[in-house]
């Protein structure tokens, strides 16, 4: 896989401290990248590094390959977590307005207006001021204004935040289509559960520095801690005999876990069915991002 | 400079489609026109229609009254051989409006005139009545001494002088080149202070609804900044384009309208002063007029505001991204506005002593320039003072919208914090 975005050394520093010391960060083409880290960690100076609205003090972004620079702004598309139009423009003069001071003519950015348009069902609205619409339709606008020049980098600073839960459904939908049509996108959050269902690749940021990166599946497997629970049947309970090999601790009715040193689950199965207890459930825990991201924020302080 | 161009027509388009445009845009000019025709309105309807019985018995004003005449509101009739009595009961009756009883006087002490009525007359036409009569007298006691009373008007006559500037001859003019001057420079106070504010507002209101990072994913903060100054002062342009076109524009129907009337209150206005004949002075203001460098005064007065209002605008765009809400605005505009106020006071001074140092001074600082220099224009500044007042204005402008971009893009940025004038220094060396 080909890197659409390569970070080398970057670093920046505002009067009195550093909001990014020394990141080095790959960017996959194709794939829904979630840049998680709490809050003044450095994600949004990072992006505003991406969509040249900082200069790096030191160190290289590059696109595709490429020293970013001003004809990337066409590429790329970013909605701000803090968010806002014009309130007395009209819509569809808006984002074409938005559209051509991305690069495109008159006459390709009245086209795609329409397009997008159409394709969410507010052709009607288009002559209705920014200030007259409900705070969905305005995240709508405020969404389409983003996407309109179809940029190959589409870096969405807390898409949600703020989002009623149909409109979140909205644009979780539009994102996974544009990443099966090709697009990256670029997800920061410090909200965990939603990077689990569409990222497959992962960067933690804390206090300016990438404490950890990769692919999703690969991380939790690398942090596993080789926990399984196990389900017996009603009937069936976890003997004395297993409790001393197996130290279990029972979290539910019937569901026990355990932690296996070596990863020996057979043995541990056949052991079970020697007791003559009723296996119906086996399965392995995976940590979830949230609790390596707290477990690792937690390391790094300490 | 495409974007820069996009972000112009945007700014301008947006405001002059706007109802308060279109409002102000009319109001000002209809209010000029409006006081200018309620002005001549009541210049002719002032005066009172009233018919005066003349009755001499001294024979002394036989033809003095015919040329007072002032068309249907004031006219003399020369009665020589009715009886004062009657002509009482035709007052009464409201035939005439009055009767002047002049009777056989000593021309050494006129006692007796008399006016009877039902009316009061007013100040004006007694003061017309009076001037006759004592001009009637004085001639009357000079002839008697033995003076030759042509000789002795002419004599009253005000003795002018002929100004010659650069060799060239510029009669009675500084009175109409400070009336212009001023209001030049007026008119680029009031504008720089109303749309430097309006500049402002713009900003800040980027900056409270946050469009302003989307728009600086796109454009260079200095784009954005440069296009919305030169954006709002083109609407500014517009409108003052539009306001001197309509006061022209209405000047001229007006003039039209109420040719014969206009005269009249010459004419009345004339005779009230006594001897200044107006057309004289009527022709002397457009001789002076016509020697006037009108192009050079124009171009100018569009220079000095274009460069002018990037000066200022530019400096009320960085206030705009500094504050956070409109109670901060207020301390920092003040820095901005007092030079704007100096340069009114200046422009005063200039427009009575063009050549004074303090004027001379003041159109070359780049803070009062934009008001001082066009106010002096009119009184034929030396070229090459004006070129050096231009290219300062220029090299100002462009430097003082380099600051205040850098100004600008950190404190478009910054939310809820209190900006001190000390962060703004630092913002302007920090590198972003």
């Amino acid at each position: 896989m080909t890197a659409i975005i390569q970070i080398k050394n970057l670093k920046k520093s505002f009067e009195n401290h550093e909001a990014l010391k020394d990141v080095n960060l790959d960017i996959h083409q194709g794939v829904i990248f979630g840049l998680l880290g709490p809050n003044g960690a450095g994600k949004t100076t990072l992006i505003r590094n991406l969509t040249q609205i900082y200069r790096p003090d030191s160190g290289d972004i590059f696109f595709k390959g490429e020293k970013l620079q001003p004809k990337h702004i066409l590429n790329i598309g970013y909605m701000p977590e803090e968010r806002g139009l014009y309130k007395k423009m009209k819509i569809e003069e808006q984002l074409i307005y938005l559209g051509r001071l991305k690069g495109l003519s008159a006459k390709e950015a009245k086209e795609k207006v329409k397009k997008w348009m159409d394709h969410f069902e507010i052709q009607s609205w288009k002559n209705k001021k920014t200030e007259d619409l409900s705070k969905g339709m305005q995240q709508k606008i405020q969404f389409i204004a983003t996407i309109l020049h179809e940029p190959e980098l589409l870096i969405l600073d807390e898409p949600y935040s703020g989002l009623d839960p149909i409109n979140a459904n909205l644009i979780k939908d539009e994102m996974l289509k544009m990443r099966d049509n090709g697009t990256t996108i670029i997800f920061s959050t410090h909200r965990m559960e939603s990077i689990e269902e569409l990222c497959e690749e992962i960067a933690l940021i804390n206090n300016g520095e990438i404490i950890l990166q990769g692919k999703v599946k690969e991380i939790k497997e690398e942090n596993k801690q080789n926990l399984y629970n196990i389900t017996l049947s009603s009937e069936s309970k976890w003997s004395d005999t297993l409790n001393n090999k197996y130290p279990a601790q029972q979290v539910e009715e019937n569901v026990y876990q355990i932690s296996l040193h070596q990863n020996n689950s057979n043995e541990l199965l056949l052991d079970i069915i020697h007791t003559k207890a009723s296996v119906i459930g086996f399965n392995e825990i995976l940590p979830t991002i949230n609790e390596i991201f707290i477990q690792k924020v937690k390391n790094y302080q300490s | 400079m495409n974007k820069i161009w996009l972000i112009i027509k945007r700014e301008y388009i947006t405001r002059v489609r706007t109802k308060s445009f279109l409002i102000s845009t009319l109001i000002v000019p209809l209010a000029i026109v409006g006081l200018m025709a309620a002005s001549i309105w009541i210049a002719i309807n002032s005066n009172e229609k009233v018919t005066i019985a003349v009755k001499d018995d001294s024979h002394l004003f036989e033809d003095k009254f015919r040329g007072l005449d002032q068309g249907e509101t004031l006219v003399f009739k020369y009665k020589k051989n009715s009886d004062l009595d009657e002509l009482k009961q035709q007052v009464k009756n409201e035939e005439i409006g009055g009767v002047l009883y002049i009777p056989d006087i000593d021309i050494d002490h006129p006692k007796g005139i008399k006016y009877y009525a039902n009316n009061q007359l007013g100040p004006t036409t007694e003061s017309v009545i009076s001037n006759a009569l004592t001009d009637v007298v004085k001639s009357e006691v000079l002839k008697r001494e033995g003076y030759d009373i042509a000789l002795l008007k002419k004599l009253d006559e005000t003795v002018g002088f002929e100004s010659i500037i650069n060799e060239k001859e510029k009669s009675g003019m500084s009175d109409i080149s400070s009336a212009i001057g001023y209001i030049m420079g007026f008119v680029m106070y009031m504008f720089i202070f109303i749309y430097g504010a309006m500049v402002m507002r713009a900003v800040a209101e980027e900056k409270t609804n946050r469009i302003v990072e989307v728009m600086l994913s796109s454009i260079k903060p200095f784009q954005l900044l440069t296009g919305k100054v030169i954006g709002i002062g083109l609407v500014a342009l517009t409108q003052s384009i539009l306001w001197f076109g309509a006061i022209i524009c209405a000047q001229f129907i007006l003039g039209l309208v109420f040719a014969g009337q206009i005269q009249q209150v010459a004419d009345m206005q004339t005779m009230n002063v006594g001897s200044n004949p107006s057309e004289a002075a009527v022709l002397e203001a457009i001789e002076a007029l016509k020697t006037l460098d009108l192009s050079r005064i124009w171009i100018s007065f569009f220079f000095y505001f274009i460069f002018g209002f990037l000066f200022y605008g530019a400096q009320f765009a960085a206030v705009g991204a500094a504050v956070t809400d409109d109670t901060d605005a207020n301390s920092y505009t003040l820095p901005i506005s007092m030079p704007i106020i100096i340069s009114i006071i200046i422009m005063s001074v200039a427009v009575q002593q063009p050549g004074a140092s303090v004027a001379v001074w003041g159109s070359m600082i780049p803070w009062f320039s934009p008001v001082v220099m066009p106010a002096r224009i009119p009184f034929d500044v030396s070229m090459a003072e004006q070129i050096i007042s231009m290219l300062i204005l220029i090299v100002s402008a462009v430097a003082m919208i380099w600051l205040a971009a850098r100004i600008y893009r950190v404190g478009i940025l910054i939310q809820g914090k209190k900006v001190s004038f000390k962060d703004l220094g630092k913002w302007i060396f920090s590198k972003y």
